[in-house]
């Protein structure tokens, strides 16, 4: 519960007025600074209701929300606001205002100069890979990938240390998605924010999250990485959720660099290749694919480092 | 032709009268517009954000708008009797109905999504209600207004009837004394007053609309 902690629940319950049961029944969690944590979860399970008491939107009926270590109580609620990017899944840009005006939302609020804005705003839109001609169009110009970069962008404006998301690609076509996911995930990585993100696409969460949250009728499940959510469930229900007995999906989470083994022998001419960050869904693939006894895992510089055969991937499923 | 020579040598002649007579038509047109928006605007905010405020509010305004504005002022005469007074209500009550409705239909038009993520970055009510929800519900609420001051412009004619004054003076005694070019000197200042409230409205239309027509 200290400071390297980014947010902390203690005991947060939220039963909505006239609701028979809590929609978020007391519940504690503590997300370290520069965590990116998924929440997963079926629909109508609580997760917006946990996702929104962290920046006030919903107020808890009960237990304590801290936000570097600070009681989220003692801080204006515009001012906390103000330092938490939000993000939802219908973007909500004002439709009046341009992209650049949008994305400087929160400098506009904290009085930033124009010139300081305005290199900010240029800068985001580089960040989340949007071409800087588009400053001056509207929201209804883009298209809804494009939007939600430009939500994004918005968020990140004012520099805040955590970034609420609610299904923020819920919206977008696959292979759209996929690309934003990619796109985010460096973001991500570069600058340490603090992520909470509400999914409920189990592959999105086990790819995008280091921590994954699982919920269920109000109440966290388990809160582990996603290795250790595929490999030891805590109970039936995330069992099922997360699809456990698939060796594939287990598979794609774990690294090469991370199983292989020594070389038996040398390496030859024609064998199959992978860098070592790459999954042992990858490797498995190229073992069937190319019918080779062995998969060849090199290091940053190319070179073969270690080898992946079949027996060592059985022994994983 | 000789109607209207007639007319313009009546101005030149009783220019005291005429720039008066427009004078009242205009302050009462305009003191009419500024009591109704003061009210109404409040109230149509109101409305749009109190679901159990809106349903009476609508219903009493809606009725309101079916009534013909002669019949109005023919309402007011025997509660407020004639002068500038009564017709200043009656006017005000026919700006009323299209700038209520249109500020209720332009914030209620507002995506939720928009104020939860203007609210969810911190900003202030009032900052909303300035930055976001006025832009944003603007073309109706401009809509509403021209609808109403091109009614109220046209209708302190009618204020003549009841006494207000104005150019419709001209129109009641041209029609009594059956003198067209009399009755010409109050219409078409009034139908040009009209038409220049139309056009100075469409170009504030065309502003506020911009980021719809991109
Ligand atoms: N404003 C509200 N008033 C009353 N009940 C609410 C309110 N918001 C949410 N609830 C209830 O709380 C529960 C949890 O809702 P929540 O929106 O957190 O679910 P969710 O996990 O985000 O679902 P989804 O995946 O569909 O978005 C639901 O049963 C919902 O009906
Ligand atoms: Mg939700």
């Amino acid at each position: 519960m200290s400071a390297q902690h980014a947010i902390v629940f203690d005991k947060v319950t939220k039963t909505f007025p006239k609701a028979s049961k809590p929609s978020v029944n007391e519940t504690s969690l503590a997300i370290e600074k520069g965590a990116f944590v998924t929440i997963l979860g079926a629909s109508g399970c609580g997760k917006t209701t946990l996702l929104k008491m962290v920046n006030r939107i919903i107020e808890p009926s009960g237990g304590k929300l801290s936000v570097f270590g600070k009681d989220i109580r003692e801080v204006p609620v515009n001012e906390l606001r103000q330092s938490i990017g939000y993000v939802i899944q219908q973007v909500g840009l004002f439709p009046h205002m341009t992209i650049e005006e949008n994305i400087a939302t929160v400098p506009n609020i904290l009085g930033w100069d124009r010139q300081k804005t305005q290199k900010r705003t240029e800068e985001l839109m580089e960040l989340v890979h949007l071409p800087t001609n588009f400053k001056n169009r509207y929201p209804r110009q883009l298209s809804g990938g494009q939007q939600q970069r430009v939500g994004i962008a918005r968020a990140m404006a004012g520099d805040p240390e955590i970034l609420l998301m609610d299904e923020p690609f819920g919206a977008i076509d696959a292979i759209t998605r996929t690309k934003l996911q990619d796109d985010f995930l460096d973001i991500q990585r570069k600058l340490g924010k603090t992520v909470l993100f509400v999914t409920h696409d189990v592959d999105e969460a086990l790819k995008l999250g280091d921590r994954v949250v699982v919920m269920n009728e109000g109440t966290i499940q388990q809160y582990d990485t996603p290795l250790g959510m595929v490999s030891k469930p805590a109970n039936e229900f995330v069992k099922q959720l997360i699809r456990t007995d698939d060796l594939f999906l287990r598979l794609q989470l774990i690294n090469a660099s991370e199983k292989m083994i020594a070389l038996t022998e040398p390496p030859r001419e024609g064998e199959p290749r992978v860098s070592g960050n790459e999954s042992l869904r990858n490797v498995l693939q190229r073992l069937l694919v190319q019918g080779s006894g062995r998969v060849l895992v090199e290091d940053a510089d190319g070179l073969p480092v270690g080898q992946l055969t079949l027996d060592i991937l059985k022994f994983e499923g | 032709m000789d109607a209207l020579t007639g007319a313009y040598d009546y101005v030149l002649a009783n220019s005291e009268r005429f720039w008066d007579a427009l004078r009242v038509h205009v302050t009462i047109s305009l003191s009419a517009l500024l009591i109704a928006l003061v009210v109404c605007v409040p109230l149509g905010i109101a409305c749009a954000k109190k679901q159990w405020l809106s349903v009476p509010v609508m219903a009493t305004f809606n009725a309101l708008r079916v009534i013909p504005s002669l019949a109005i002022l023919v309402l007011i005469l025997p509660i407020m009797g004639t002068g500038f007074a009564p017709a200043l209500v009656a006017l005000t009550l026919l700006a009323c109905p299209p700038i209520l409705v249109n500020t209720y239909l332009g914030f209620r038009s507002i995506d939720s999504f928009v104020l939860e993520s203007a609210s969810g970055m911190g900003m202030s009510q009032g900052r909303i209600l300035r930055r976001i929800e006025f832009p944003l519900a603007a073309p109706l609420m401009i809509a509403g207004i021209k609808t109403a001051v091109v009614e109220v412009v046209a209708s302190a004619t009618l204020a003549a009837f009841i006494g207000g004054g104005g150019l419709g003076t001209f129109i009641i005694n041209g029609l009594s004394m059956y003198k067209f070019s009399i009755l010409l000197v109050g219409a078409i200042p009034v139908a040009m007053l009209a038409i220049a409230s139309e056009i100075v409205f469409a170009v504030i239309e065309r502003r506020t609309t911009k980021f719809q027509r991109v």
